[in-house]
């Protein structure tokens, strides 16, 4: 293990998939970067690529995706790099993912402890006492009666009890990061919380980095520390997760919060008009630009760069060009 | 205020194949639908929601119990209603993807209830669909797309068009919006409230989205494992959640500001699971996880216990406190 303080970065990643009609144009220069122990969450409603940010990262792209640039690291190895119009790639050592769906994720003719044995053996180089080891995963996860589990059949088993099995095994494995891809959705909202309790308390133990993709903005706000919203293949805005619910700034993340229901009962808002671009011809300036209220000509036209808006709030947005500044001259 | 639907004792088994062993989805529940309402139904999955839905649609026969739509007596399959009947209820799916017929064009969808219930033809059919694609406000131009042509949320209009096209005053409403983004749901549901005021119409709301029930129901009944524990005014059940279960839904729920925080109740914890409903526990079915369960509940089922004027909780943490509200009322009287 070296020193260095960033666990995954990932650098202008730009991934398009190739279809019969053409070329979609999916990520467009993403990047993100989690340090050590930290929570990030990767917030966006359907298709904005946080589920293929995530595969590239795990080297488990499609086979009609296309590495167009961007470079990954992870625990200090490159394992993704475009040269030369070459795509370098490995897997990468010391991440783990969770899936979305675990009754997919998991084989159904295999009990849990051959499928945790595969993980044990392979991914954390352990031969002996293999069983040992996967009552211990199996705990750490809070699963009741592991020795009975070890034998059971993902079938015989609930949702939520699928899910905490897929975290123990994504765990086994000893990782230092853990990707996990709407690990809640489909399960019910009181066992959404103790998975996301879960997931949060045994990132907080070992001091994992967690990259929590999810469409919900309150689930990424009880367990993240920093929050990436994305839009159509692009990070629109990041803070800290109270910054970000208290002062949005980018228009869409506006619209998305104005957009959910409140308990305490403010009445249903308007949420924002349109769809997401066709990624065969996405727009070529911002690509919230036709659904955008504020939107100018120049918003069609060029791609907005992050301003900086505060200590840790980047925004994609030229409505707050040179906001910085200005504030930053007024308190000098 | 007239009551329009009501549920009594109503029951729903399922055979799993073994002798005498039940899927006991609904178990014995009793509610009233009031003219104008929005009456949701929450629960988790596994709850029951779905099938009172269908049991009140006639797509299953009710096991036991009673359904009363207008003083009369529905609780029979589909095939036993009268045309009638089925013109005055009718249905929005949870997924519009697998509701809408992949062959069939939005005019042909829209305009198969019309046809059959109002028997017009030709030109006529053709603007009276118009006239339902703008309800819902969508163009005209819409008439001779297919399903795939257009979004999930533009779909969910289309089947809402398509319930409306039969000119029902019943609209249940199989969580309409979860399978869609937050930003189109805001604009199904407003659009859903709209036609509501518009054509005066009453929905049952079946949803687990409690933040989105907060905002557009007026009663709210909580099932878990095919009862109801709960039902009251939806913004008394809010902010005095009585069941130790409704207590815990509100607890579980993901929030995104401060002042909803405070209107979560803190004490209870998400423990265990739903058990499987064809091993209910005795007594009171949520005792396994419940965090005042004592022995009185693993023995005896709970009643439904009158707390308030018009709230009811299954739960026998309330026992003693029902008497205090029957002398209130008859002080009141």
């Amino acid at each position: 293990m070296s020193t260095s303080d960033i666990a995954l970065q990932i650098e202008n990643l730009r991934v398009h998939y190739k279809v019969y009609r053409g070329i979609l144009k999916v990520l467009d220069g993403i990047n993100l970067e989690v340090k050590r122990g930290e929570k990030i969450g990767l917030v966006g409603e359907t298709g904005c690529g946080k589920t293929t940010t995530l595969k590239a990262v795990m080297s488990i792209l499609a086979r009609n995706a296309i590495v167009a640039a961007g470079k990954i690291h992870a625990n200090d190895d490159t394992i993704l790099e475009v040269k030369e119009g070459k795509v370098r790639q490995k897997l990468p050592k010391g991440v783990a993912m969770v899936f979305q769906d675990p009754t997919a994720a998991l084989n159904p003719v295999f009990t849990i402890g051959e499928q945790l044995e595969l993980v044990i053996k392979y991914a954390a180089n352990v031969n002996e006492n293999m069983r040992e080891f996967a009552i211990n995963a199996l705990q750490l996860a809070r699963l009741p009666d592991p020795e009975r589990l070890l034998s059971s059949f993902p079938f015989q088993l609930s949702g939520g009890m699928r899910q905490r099995v897929c975290i123990a095994m994504a765990l086994a494995a000893r990782p230092s990061i853990i990707l996990a891809d709407e690990p809640t959705t489909n399960l019910d909202v009181t066992i959404q919380d103790q998975v996301l309790k879960l997931i949060k308390r045994l990132s907080d133990e070992q001091k994992l980095a967690l990259v929590l993709v999810t469409h919900s903005l309150g689930v990424a706000r009880e367990t993240c520390d920093k929050i990436y919203v994305m839009y159509a293949g692009t990070i629109v805005e990041l803070a800290d997760s109270k910054e970000i619910f208290e002062q949005p700034l980018h228009p869409y993340t506006k619209g998305l919060l104005a957009s959910l229901p409140r308990l305490t009962g403010e009445g249903i808002a308007e949420g924002i008009r349109g769809r997401i671009p066709d990624y065969l011809n996405p727009p070529p300036g911002c690509r919230f630009a036709p659904r955008c209220d504020y939107a100018v000509e120049k918003c069609f036209a060029e791609k907005p760069p992050f301003y900086k808006v505060g200590d840790s709030h980047l925004v994609a947005c030229f409505l707050y060009e040179g906001a910085f500044e200005r504030k930053s001259g007024e308190q000098s | 205020m007239k009551v329009i639907l009501e549920v009594q004792k109503l029951k729903k088994y399922f055979s799993t194949g073994k002798k005498g062993v039940y899927v006991k989805a609904v178990d014995g529940i009793d509610f009233q639908v009031y003219e104008g309402d929005v009456f949701a139904l929450v629960g988790e999955s596994g709850s029951g929601k779905s099938t009172t839905a269908y049991t009140v649609m006639g797509m299953y026969e009710p096991t036991a119990g009673k359904i009363i739509y207008k003083g009369q007596d529905i609780s029979k399959i589909h095939w036993k209603r009268p045309k009638d009947l089925k013109k005055e209820i009718q249905i929005v799916f949870q997924d519009p993807g697998t509701s809408l017929n992949p062959s069939k064009a939005v005019a042909q969808i829209i305009g198969a209830p019309i046809a059959l219930h109002r028997k017009v033809k030709g030109e006529e059919l053709k603007k009276a669909v118009v006239r339902f694609l703008s309800m819902v406000e969508l163009p005209s131009d819409y008439l001779y797309k297919l399903p795939r042509d257009i979004g999930g949320g533009e779909k969910q209009l289309v089947a809402i068009a398509r319930a409306l096209a039969s000119d029902p005053s019943f609209v249940v409403l199989d969580e309409p919006t979860s399978a869609l983004d937050v930003s189109i749901q805001a604009k199904i549901i407003r659009t859903l409230l709209r036609l509501k005021e518009e054509l005066g119409l009453t929905y049952l709301f079946i949803t687990h989205d409690l933040s989105l029930v907060r905002n557009i129901s007026n009663r709210i009944a909580i099932m878990y494992l095919g009862k109801i524990v709960e039902q009251g005014p939806t913004v008394d059940v809010f902010s005095q959640p009585a069941h130790p279960y409704t207590q815990m839904l509100l607890s579980s729920i993901p929030v995104v500001t401060k002042a909803e925080e405070t209107v979560k109740p803190k004490k209870v914890t998400s423990t265990g699971e739903i058990p499987s409903p064809v091993n209910v526990p005795p007594g009171c079915s949520f005792h396994t996880r419940c965090p005042f369960a004592w022995d009185l509940c693993k023995q005896v089922e709970p009643v439904n216990y009158q707390i308030s004027m018009r709230r009811w909780v299954k739960c026998h943490l309330y026992s003693n406190k029902e008497v205090l509200v029957k002398e209130e009322n008859k002080n009141e009287g």
